[in-house]
């Protein structure tokens, strides 16, 4: 052990001004992170409808991005120094006249590279993580261990493969480039075979779970393969054989191994549960609902209104879709998504869910010189349309107060501060977790509930993850996740809220995960796009 | 005398190119052996499969009694190494590597250390990288010396030096020589050097051993010839193969004789050039013997 030490001391000692810079960025963007756990949540409620709105919103973000990725840069420039400083490619290298074994060297690398590349960003994260509040019964949640384990294995699945890259090549710029060659070899072998095979790699569900418990031992297995042959042996073209083929083996293996049918079966329902079935969901077009708007002065939206029936309970919907818009010369790529989204809570009464549901403002948008093309014109669309299932997996109220806290899984809020702005409430809100996983903003649904137990749901919302979010697939650093939410409710329809604050009212949080998604394609034929922009919801 | 180095028809090819083809020799332990040759002729390939950096195509090498193969930490504790290709930790200081070496070796001698510190004149606070290639070589040496090693390797230890560093740098290896019972083993073509230090030598070019023996048979058995032959200026007669690379002028003719010993020669002399009465064989110094082979070496690989 002796001898691995006194490796890892040196590799320390010539490392020290890369380390010091890499911690340094560490350093700032962990600390950057708690100084936003530290603002008052009276000012983001009053920036949120403020001027300095925007340059908080995008400040925090880009100062996040910059450090996400000057650490992240830094890493790759450690993981390469580190191990080429004692290259086994090298013919070259001072250890290797020295009594110093293969074996010795490769178990100091190691050894350095998880207690300083690894130990050291998880010990910011456990001070994250405890200057967010998150301690105690925390800790024993099996959430935050299966999130420890993923932050474990994200970090070692860069790592050992930098690692092993670094060993087999001479120089930081060979290193950078056959990082480069592998990321884009695997890419590719990847999109091949999605497109020949476009089952071949479903992205919902069980599948991208199977997906990394598969692909993370994979990867890790043939990284310490190749490290340990270019230590052990010194065949350095072996080794660089190897490295070459890795791709190809990490695609053999998804494709190859007897697992990799049984993980394509769907998961089984739960006991007692109706599956939910995509052929009996169907999504048509009120023809009654069509309207043109003009957005801006370049762009016109066509608005429609979806109705979708036959959804499984338990199931809410996300609508976006991609299609064409037809005419006798003319055929335009439009996309469309939902503005207002038919949200459907948890607690909907068994059976209910599978009744009509409708999205009023399921917008596409056109340039306008485009719509004057189609403008007059008979046309047909054909639209795609694909709606995401999810199912509820935890729920949570929380008083309508501002300081008020709440706990839901591996997540802790706190309601920065309620106002009231042009007859609409405005509720801010700040969510810490140690992972973006646990923090996934589009699963989030927001509801105010009423004394009677009625729901109404935000009419507009904007928040902004400011840390560990873009880089939740990098090594470092990612892993305190911070979110900002400011949501607007209006009154529900048909009311008006009058007086003081709503009493007895409760701000509910709903946590969600994507389970699935189903896509319709919609037709709609003899189309008459006549009217004008400009002139506001007319019919066509 | 037992043999420190055993190499048998040791082979290393990179790609189509045979860097060192069927070496075989024998370094005696105690001996300073300079293997010689020119660039390119395979010196550093052979030795970095001694201390196995690379292994051999085919034959072997056996360093201190063990295949260069399985060299390990336990051989190389007993092997110096001192390369001109050899990277030396540049963000360390002279000290800090010499701190960092100690630990690796358990016969590390710390008093020798510092007297091979200053006798070297090496400053020890300054970075390796900014150090000047000589004092590079020097701080090598002592990483390479301080432990006491059995057998000292060095690898084109003058290349680039000035000749004063090339002098400090002789004369330590040669103080220490003959103060510790070490087999140094140098490759190496400045032959001035060499012959300074070397009590045995081999020669290779073209990955191909010319000679292996000890300095003083060497310079013994390899003289310049003249010869004016009787009569008048004829065409050469066959002359015995160990007379390598023979010329004509006007009536004098000059041979390298590799074979000679008073005696023998001046009867061999006798009966190819009968009458000769001027015969003059002057001792060649080992540059003279390292260009002639090489020449000749040149002149059968052309013919």
């Amino acid at each position: 052990m002796r001898p691995i030490i006194h490796q890892a001391l040196k590799d320390a000692r010539l490392l020290r001004w890369l380390l010091a810079a890499w911690l340094l960025v560490l350093l700032l963007y962990h600390g950057l992170a708690i100084a936003g756990l530290l603002i008052p949540g009276s000012v983001i409620l009053s920036r949120a409808t403020g001027q300095s709105y925007a340059s908080l919103r995008t400040g925090f973000p880009a100062a996040n991005m910059v450090l996400g990725w000057l650490g992240v840069a830094a890493f790759l420039v450690l993981c390469a120094s580190l191990v080429q400083a004692d290259s086994p490619a090298s013919s070259t290298a001072f250890w290797l006249t020295r009594p110093i074994s293969g074996r010795t060297m490769v178990a100091s690398k190691l050894v350095f590279a998880l207690v300083v590349l690894v130990g050291l960003p998880l010990a910011l994260d456990v001070l994250d993580l405890l200057v967010a509040g998150a301690g105690g019964p925390e800790w024993r949640s099996s959430g935050n261990w299966l999130l420890l384990g993923w932050s474990l294995a994200t970090q070692l699945v860069w790592l050992l493969p930098l690692l092993a890259i670094a060993a087999v090549t001479d120089g930081l710029a060979q290193f950078v480039l056959i990082v480069i060659f592998e990321v884009l070899t695997f890419g590719a072998l990847v999109g091949l075979l999605q497109s020949v095979a476009r089952s071949w790699l479903p992205h919902q569900g069980m599948s991208i779970i199977a997906l990394f418990v598969v692909f993370v031992p994979a990867l890790l297995l043939v990284a310490a393969v190749v490290l340990a042959h270019a230590y052990l042996t010194r065949r350095h073209t072996r080794s660089v054989v190897m490295v070459a083929i890795a791709p190809v083996f990490l695609v053999v293996v998804f494709v190859v191994l007897p697992w990799w049918p049984l993980l394509r079966q769907a998961p089984a329902p739960p006991a007692g549960a109706r599956r939910p079935d995509a052929t009996s969901m169907s999504i048509g077009v009120d023809p009654a609902g069509w309207r043109v708007v003009q957005r801006s002065e370049d762009l016109v939206d066509l608005v429609a209104t979806l109705v979708i029936t036959g959804l499984p309970d338990d199931t809410t919907v996300n609508l976006n879709g991609q299609g064409w818009l037809t005419t006798d010369s003319t055929r335009l790529a439009v996309s469309g998504s939902s503005s207002t989204l038919p949200y459907e809570f948890q607690r909907a009464p068994a059976g209910e869910g599978s009744r009509a549901q409708v999205a009023p403002e399921f917008r596409m948008t056109l340039g306008r010189s485009v719509f004057e093309r189609v403008k007059g014109h008979a046309a047909t669309l054909q639209i795609n349309v694909t709606a995401i299932r999810s199912r509820t997996l935890a729920s949570t109220t929380v008083p309508l107060a501002a300081g008020a806290t709440y706990r839901m899984g591996e997540v802790r809020g706190e309601v920065l501060d309620v106002a009231r702005s042009a007859g609409r409430l405005l509720v801010a809100v700040r969510e810490t977790a140690w992972s973006p996983y646990a923090l996934n903003a589009d699963s989030i649904l927001w509801a105010l509930r009423d004394a009677s137990g009625r729901d109404v749901t935000a009419d507009w919302s904007d928040g902004w993850i400011p840390f560990g979010w873009d880089e939740w697939w990098l090594p470092v650093p990612r892993h305190l996740s911070l979110n900002w939410w400011v949501r607007r409710f209006g009154p529900p329809p048909g009311t008006t809220w009058s007086g003081e604050w709503p009493r007895g009212w409760q701000i509910i949080v709903i946590r969600r995960a994507w389970m699935g998604q189903v896509s319709k394609t919609v037709y709609v034929r003899d189309l008459r796009l006549d009217a004008l922009p400009g002139a506001q919801g007319q019919e066509p | 005398m037992s043999e420190i180095i055993e190499i048998e028809h040791l082979k290393r090819r990179f790609g189509s190119c045979e860097a060192v083809n069927d070496l075989s020799l024998t370094v005696p332990e105690g001996s300073v052996f300079a293997l010689l040759g020119p660039n390119g002729a395979g010196k550093t390939t052979t030795i970095k499969v001694m201390v196995n950096i690379i292994r051999p195509t085919a034959g072997r090498a056996a360093v201190l009694g063990v295949d260069s193969r399985r060299l390990g930490p336990a051989q190389f504790r007993q092997i110096g190494y001192v390369s001109e290709n050899q990277d030396l930790p540049a963000a360390m200081t002279v000290r800090q590597l010499l701190d960092y070496c100690r630990p690796l070796y358990p016969s590390w001698d710390a008093d020798f250390a510092a007297s091979l510190v200053r006798t070297l004149d090496i400053p020890l606070d300054r970075k390796i990288a900014v150090l000047s290639r000589g004092t590079r070589m020097k701080a090598a040496l002592v990483s390479s010396l301080a432990y006491h090693p059995k057998l000292l390797v060095l690898d084109e230890p003058f290349a680039g030096l000035d000749p004063l560093v090339r002098e400090e740098f002789a004369q330590g290896v040669l103080e220490l020589t003959g103060q510790q019972q070490w087999t140094v083993f140098l490759a190496s073509h400045d032959i001035d050097e060499v012959e300074r230090l070397a009590d045995w030598v081999a020669m290779i070019n073209n990955g191909r051993l010319l000679l292996s023996e000890s300095v003083s048979s060497l310079l013994a058995r390899f003289r310049q010839v003249e010869v004016v032959p009787a009569g008048e200026s004829a065409a050469l007669p066959s002359l015995p193969a160990t007379w390598l690379l023979p010329e004509q002028a006007g009536r004098t003719v000059r041979f390298f004789d590799t074979k000679y010993e008073p005696d023998g020669s001046a009867a061999l002399v006798q009966q190819v050039f009968p009458g000769a009465a001027n015969v003059n064989a002057e001792p060649m110094s080992l540059r003279a013997i390292f260009v002639a082979l090489a020449r000749a070496n040149r002149v059968s690989t052309l013919s």
